[in-house]
């Protein structure tokens, strides 16, 4: 009887604490973090190890392949450098331009390059545990990004180590818009690889291919940076939304390195 | 205490495993909750003294690595726990109608348990394809690998309750020799 009542008692705790943390995931922040900070260092030196086999395999065993690369990459590579060029002379104009009409100056955000040392043990959750912490000035909230466009947002942080929670997660929320048609709208995670475009009005013109990027209104993400395009849009006869599936750029099979956002882009007037 | 080392260390095994090797192979993309043979084998072979206070710590780890509800594993391994405790109540824990199945059976409560709590928490939450498909490649991992899995843990405990038995007497035979010497 006794077992009973403690194990009802149990269930019901289990139950208050997953509505907590459903509602505030502040709330076990700090527990949290503490069997990361144990399990992550033997996460780094196993995944370390694997990369340095792999490393073994790419560099001594492809070398046949490597000649006609590189070959390639030098191509372009040139191409590269013209490009270059020419960003280098649209940043000089950009900047007289700015100066000419008194704008504002942008200043660029701070970033920490990481590695990925682990991923999540659970099917329903897609999280990442990458190899930065507190201590190279990672907070709680920081934007995680790829070249090829937004990874996720930094949810746990201990002293070494950081948990990233990658915007294919069906708790992971981007205000995002339509580069073309400038339609706004809410980028949700379905926990599989595409994510859902969510209160798209209907009278938006949303065409599938078009690229969506980060609004910047959430005050997470820095405004235009690629997540996806879409993939489909289904607009039905009755109500105010469409719906929309978006397929990210970014492939999260193969996440290796990430670029974390330690400081927020930010905008400041110069002064004449 | 040693018991209680072990089996930490081999749930921090499991967990680097799942989430450091395996996670580099995409044929593991949906592989099942790595660590839901041991809470089985905890709650079919082990004390309640001992088992209990592991399950917690198990669902703890789980529950801090992983993005979900915060809480969810405490919840999914407990129950599994008390039903493993139910369940040889009826039938021998050794049962050949137990091991094929047990993991199986695990997956299942636990995708159950998920599926209630999003049901819950997020009303508006609802069964996907993709949901469909995790649970189903989820089963098919139980079923081949779950039984084998079992066998290994028990065997391990096995050679390692041997192993310390051995040491425990050999230890005493030391003690009783410095004794009649002093």
């Amino acid at each position: 009887m006794v077992l009973a009542i403690a194990g009802i008692f149990i269930v019901f705790c289990s139950v208050i604490l997953i509505a907590v943390s459903d509602r505030h995931p502040d709330a076990t922040e700090g527990i949290s973090s503490v069997p990361i900070s144990i399990i992550s260092p033997f996460q780094d030196a196993v995944t370390g190890s694997i990369t340095f086999i792999t490393g073994i395999w790419r560099h001594y065993f492809y070398l046949v392949s490597t000649a006609k690369e590189n070959d390639e990459l030098k191509k372009m590579l040139s191409q590269a450098v013209e490009k270059k060029n020419q960003c280098i002379e649209i940043e000089l104009s950009n900047q007289r331009l700015r100066k000419f009409l008194d704008f504002q100056k942008t200043r660029m955000a701070q970033t920490v390059s990481a590695e990925v040392i682990g991923k999540d043990p659970s099917p329903w959750s897609k999280t990442v545990i990458i190899d930065k912490g507190r201590s190279d000035g990672i907070r709680k909230g920081c934007p995680v990004v790829v070249p090829d466009g937004i990874t996720g947002q930094v949810v746990s942080v201990s002293t070494y180590y950081s948990k990233v929670l990658l915007i294919i997660d069906r708790n992971s929320a981007v205000d995002a818009l339509v580069q073309r048609s400038r339609a706004r709208g809410i980028i949700r995670g379905m926990s599989a690889e595409d994510c859902t475009f969510h209160y798209v009005l209907r009278k938006n013109d949303i065409r599938v291919g078009d690229e969506v990027i980060s609004s910047g209104i959430d005050g997470v993400y820095p405004k235009g940076l690629r997540i996806g395009y879409v993939s489909g849009v289904i607009r039905r006869n009755s109500g105010i939304f469409q719906e929309v599936d978006v397929t990210p750029h970014v492939d999260f099979e193969k996440l290796e390195e990430v670029i974390v956002f330690i400081t927020p882009a930010e905008y400041e007037f110069e002064m004449p | 205490m040693i018991p209680y080392i072990v089996y930490s260390c081999a749930c921090i095994f499991l967990l680097i495993l799942k989430t450091a090797v395996l996670s580099n192979f995409a044929l593991f993309n949906n592989f099942y909750d790595i660590l839901l043979p041991v809470v089985l084998y905890l709650g079919l072979f082990r004390p309640l003294s001992q088992g209990l206070p592991l399950i917690f710590f198990y669902g703890f780890c789980m529950d801090s690595m992983t993005g979900g509800l915060f809480g969810f594993y405490i919840l999914v391994y407990f129950l599994l726990f008390i039903a493993m405790r139910w369940t040889i109540q009826f039938l021998h824990a050794r049962s050949f109608l137990l091991k094929p199945f047990i993991v199986l059976v695990g997956v299942l409560i636990e995708n159950l348990v998920l599926f209630l709590l999003f049901v819950l928490f997020h009303r508006n939450w609802v069964v996907s394809g993709s949901f469909l498909h995790s649970v189903s490649i989820q089963l098919f991992w139980a079923a081949i690998t779950g039984p084998f899995f079992l066998i290994a843990i028990d065997y391990t405990q096995i050679r390692f309750s041997d192993w310390l038995e051995e040491k425990v007497s050999m230890e005493r035979k030391m003690e009783n020799k410095r004794d009649r010497i002093s």
